[in-house]
């Protein structure tokens, strides 16, 4: 009875050791299959001249932070005294073709805003309306109009989409920030 | 102190000549069987001499001048079944006594010397909870219990995540223990919870200090033991239900246990099922609704045991799902939301009361699968093997449901860690009456696997295999205990990690080995008092993140890096241990000392990093040399018959002594005093009344501008409860605890709560808990 008992025991703790180094988690080592935002992208169009097209871009490829942004397309060049219409765009470059999160951030629209925030100096010569809403009328703001005044500036704004799953009231306020990038924007006739 | 310890010795000295009526009968009552009630206020009685008298309130005794010869010992106490045995003294003895509860059927005491128990680790520093405590703490999470038992504390993320404490560490240098496995679970993170259900425990046990060679290498701060309840062998079905229901989010837990025992001629077997579920929707803080902190969890175990002779065989199954919600406030993307979140003294959302778990959330399951045989020897030794496998899956949701084109997006977890471990543990035990010894091999393997967002891979994969053997010796030479041990281990790791450029598979292989030893001694000395000494070292092999950490840390709004050239940690660790009663006082003071080079931490690097979602401090693991000074007094007095209170202050002094400065994140000074009232107390039944103060103390060992925001200022809690114990004619017991925390509604913050950035503590909370034992 004692070696009957015991041989039962071997068995069993000889096919749990079995069953488990038949499985190995470790050698699954994922592709990244999700998508996250990589760039930042504003096209801004002169809405009293259609041949007057800015594209500006932010973008870091490595979303670890392991190289650093590359900023030197993050330029708008606007001309004094004028209206553009903006349109933002979030993308995903390190994917073939390139992915565009836009469409998401669109379908979530009633839990994300886009915020354009120029500096103090530069907030006194350009106005932005965000003129797009989500389905609780509150604005989302991947669409909006600028307005430059009259003087002559190079200053910067932010742009930042932030994520506001609870308590969006059309303010920056609740929420987290999921992109927060900085554009220079030069006003010169 | 000195004092004290003065009295200890001169108490050996004079013990050395002993007179034929000086003779001394001390030892401790215990109960492990879950039905027990206190094992104090119990009475001990010489019949031929009617010397007399009662347990302290840890089932301590003692009586003097006894003359030598045999003698009718009689012991009697409420809810236990009355001892009447002889015994024959004709040197100073010692008796552990192990009680069962009181019941028709009669039944058998077991009465050992009580140096056979633990033995091993007897110069250790020890405390822990009984199945006793263990009934009043039902319905909390694992380190919220802990946290009543002196030098542990609790490290949180927000109310429903939390992981013990012991003298100022945590995580990795705490070890954990179910049923005599390493718990390995991904206890890396500060926001990992272990993976225990309280409700499975029949008793736990903390050894403080790195004094334990026999799990590991690696408990540098402590031990903390889970062990099962032991089976009841005098009834074929016996068990528990207990229920809890409290205010503070409206929750409830059940718990229930059903044991089943059968004896034939030769083998009894028996058989556990166990089960514990619980729920609550979001927490109050005294003035606002705590966004998105329901929770629930659901544990089951079967555990099985056969003893035939001296062979005994154990199999055991144990699930844990927890699923806790993440402080919605806590959920900030960058430096500027942190920033603003430190401008508002409450979160900026009003959020709804809700039982629904939205995103952010984790979800754990942990599985232990146990087979153990234990088989006796004749020769006082005995052979335990035992082999357990693990499986851990750690999901984490973030607040955003990922981007992605796959239809199953919102199921998708963004973390998704696969943990499994296979453990052969073997240890061969010798006890004889002068001298006790141990020696063990454990062999190990661990693989980890990651899914879920590939950028987002805080942790790469590994495969990781170790070995240990160690050797334990302890000689007893009358009241006098001299232990000490050492070991040997060698752990090799593989790690896997895609390079997020190349999109190829980086392999990597560390190896590492050391020694490591313990020494100590004890010596129980007349009743009053026992003294214990205990020099430790223990090392830790760095952990995966600590290496390879390489990304934004959610919820903490801070740039991780890891550096893959950091060296194992070494530490030094020397406690003292003194147990003192006389009359009313009752005092347990542990003194300990460390000195840990290359210890690991998070250093803030003072600069920020440029990512899309903004600005980030960056954090880098770093190596220093560190001490921890520290010190646990516990101190009770039982007043009157009515009357006893218990005062327990732990406090620590920590700093790096490279760099000369203080690190962040050390417990602060904490006081806790109870007083307690026995309203009423027969022989069937007894009502206590209990009000406790609990105080931690503003943490002043902190560098100017190394946290967000200053160490949050002294509080004060006041909680309260009334307890009713009721032993019925069927031999079942009632227990019914009712009472209140943080009684005043008071607001606070806790500086050992990461998110206390973002929210007050949780405010007044009034429970219930019924017990039916059968």
């Amino acid at each position: 009875m004692k070696t009957s008992i015991s041989f039962y025991l071997y068995i069993l703790l000889f096919s749990l050791t079995i069953a488990s180094s038949c499985k190995k988690p470790e050698e699954d080592v994922e592709e990244p299959e999700n998508e996250f935002i990589t760039t930042v992208k504003l096209v801004v169009t002169n809405t009293a001249d259609s041949s007057d097209v800015q594209t500006a871009t932010w973008k870091q490829l490595t979303p670890d932070g392991s190289n650093p942004p590359d900023t030197s397309a993050a330029f708008l060049n606007l001309k004094p005294g004028s209206v553009y219409a903006l349109s933002a765009s979030f993308l995903d470059e390190t994917k073939t073709p390139t992915e565009n999160i836009t469409e998401e951030i669109l379908e979530r629209a009633t839990s994300h805003g886009v915020f354009y925030i120029p500096d103090a100096i530069l907030s006194s010569n350009i106005t932005i309306i965000r003129n797009d809403v989500d389905a609780n009328n509150l604005p989302l703001g991947l669409n909006a109009t600028l307005t430059t005044g009259t003087n002559t500036m190079n200053a910067f704004m932010n742009v930042i989409l932030r994520h506001q799953p609870d308590g969006k009231d059309g303010t920056i306020t609740p929420g987290s920030t999921d992109a927060d990038t900085r554009f220079r924007v030069q006003i010169k006739p | 102190m000195k004092y004290v310890v003065l009295f200890c010795i001169t108490a050996i000295m004079s013990n050395v000549t002993a007179q034929p009526c000086a003779y001394k009968l001390s030892g401790s009552l215990h109960c492990h069987n879950k039905y027990c009630s206190s094992t104090s206020g119990v009475e001990i009685l010489i019949r031929e001499t009617n010397q007399q008298t009662f347990t302290d309130e840890n089932g301590n005794f003692h009586i003097q001048n006894i003359c030598a010869g045999a003698y009718h010992l009689h012991i009697h106490g409420l809810g236990f079944q009355i001892i009447d045995t002889t015994i024959r003294i004709d040197k100073d003895i010692q008796l552990l006594i192990e009680l069962n509860p009181n019941t028709h059927l009669l039944r058998s005491v077991i009465i050992s010397d009580k140096q056979s128990k633990n033995q091993y680790m007897s110069s250790a520093s020890q405390i822990g909870l009984s199945a006793d405590e263990i009934k009043s703490l039902r319905g909390l999470s694992f380190a919220d219990a802990l946290q009543t038992l002196s030098g542990v504390q609790v490290l949180r993320s927000g109310p429903n995540i939390a992981k013990p404490v012991l003298h100022g560490m945590h995580s990795n240098r705490l070890l954990l223990l179910n049923n005599g496995s390493r718990l390995e679970g991904q206890n890396w993170g500060n926001e990992h919870a272990p993976e225990i259900d309280l409700n499975s425990a029949g008793s736990i046990e903390v050894i403080k200090g790195a004094a334990s060679l026999r799990y590991g290498s690696d408990a540098i701060a402590g031990v903390i033991e889970v062990l099962p309840a032991p089976f009841d062998t005098t009834k074929t079905w016996s068990g528990f239900i207990a229920l809890h229901g409290f205010t503070n989010g409206m929750g409830g837990s059940g718990s229930g246990s059903l044991d089943y025992f059968k004896k034939t001629k030769k083998i009894s077997s028996s058989l556990r099922l166990q089960s514990s579920y619980t729920r609550h929707g979001s927490f109050n803080a005294p003035d606002y609704i705590l966004g998105n902190t329901a929770s629930r969890q659901f544990n089951q175990s079967i555990h099985y045991q056969v003893v035939r002779k001296g062979l005994q065989a154990e199999l055991s199954w144990n699930r844990f799902n927890s699923r806790p919600g993440i402080l919605a406030s806590s959920h900030i993307g960058n430096l500027n939301d942190l920033n603003e979140a430190l401008n508002h003294n409450k979160p900026t959302v009003n959020y709804p009361f809700t039982y629904a778990i939205k995103r952010p959330y984790q979800d754990i399951i942990h599985q232990t699968f146990q087979g153990k045989l234990t088989y006796a020897l004749k020769t006082k030794s005995h052979i335990v093997l035992q082999y357990t496998h693990q499986d851990n899956n750690r999901k984490e949701y973030d607040a955003q449901t990922p981007f992605s084109d796959s239809l199953e997006r919102g199921a998708v977890a963004d973390l998704n860690f696969l943990l499994i471990t296979d453990q052969l543990q073997s240890r061969w035990i010798l006890q004889h009456e002068k001298h006790s010894s141990e020696i063990g091999l454990a062999l190990g393997t661990q693989g980890q696997g990651f899914r879920g967002t590939g950028y987002r891979s805080l942790v790469p994969n590994f495969r990781s295999y170790d070995l240990g053997a160690y050797s334990i010796q302890a000689i007893h030479i009358k009241q006098l205990t001299i232990d000490a041990g050492a070991r040997y281990d060698y752990k090799t790791i593989n790690t896997f990690q895609r390079n997020p450029i190349s999109l190829k598979i980086d392999e990597r292989n560390m190896e590492f080995h050391a020694w490591s030893f313990n020494i100590g001694s004890k010596l129980v000395t007349n009743h009053h008092c026992t003294l214990k000494a205990n020099l430790g070292r223990a090392w830790r092999v760095p952990q995966v993140i600590e290496l390879f950490a390489r990304g934004i840390h959610q919820g903490a709004a801070s740039y991780e890096l890891g550096d893959s050239s950091l060296n194992t940690e070494k530490a030094l660790s020397a406690t003292i241990d003194l147990n003192y009663d006389y009359h009313i006082l009752h005092v347990h003071t542990t003194i300990y000392h460390q000195y840990i080079s290359n210890y690991i931490y998070l250093r803030p690097m003072l600069y920020n990093i440029q990512l899309i979602q903004g600005a980030f401090p960056v954090f880098a693991y770093q190596q220093t040399d560190m001490i921890f000074t520290g010190a646990d007094i516990d101190v009770s007095f039982s007043w009157s018959k009515l009357l006893s209170s218990s005062h327990q202050f732990s406090y620590l002094y920590s700093r790096d002594i490279t760099n000369r400065k203080y690190i962040p994140g050390i417990v602060p000074n904490r006081l806790k005093q109870d007083l307690i009232v026995n309203i009423m107390r027969k022989t069937y039944a007894k009502l206590d009344f209990n009000i406790e103060q609990e105080s931690a103390f503003v943490q002043n060992l902190v560098e100017p501008e190394s946290d967000f925001a200053p160490p949050p200022p002294t509080y004060t809690l006041w909680n309260f409860h009334l307890k009713y114990e009721l032993i019925t004619a069927k031999s079942g017991t009632w227990f019914i605890q009712a009472g209140s925390t943080n009684l005043l509604n008071t607001r606070y913050r806790n500086y050992m709560n990461r998110f206390r950035y973002f929210s007050d503590e949780t405010g007044r909370n009034i429970f219930v808990r019924i017990q039916y034992n059968f």
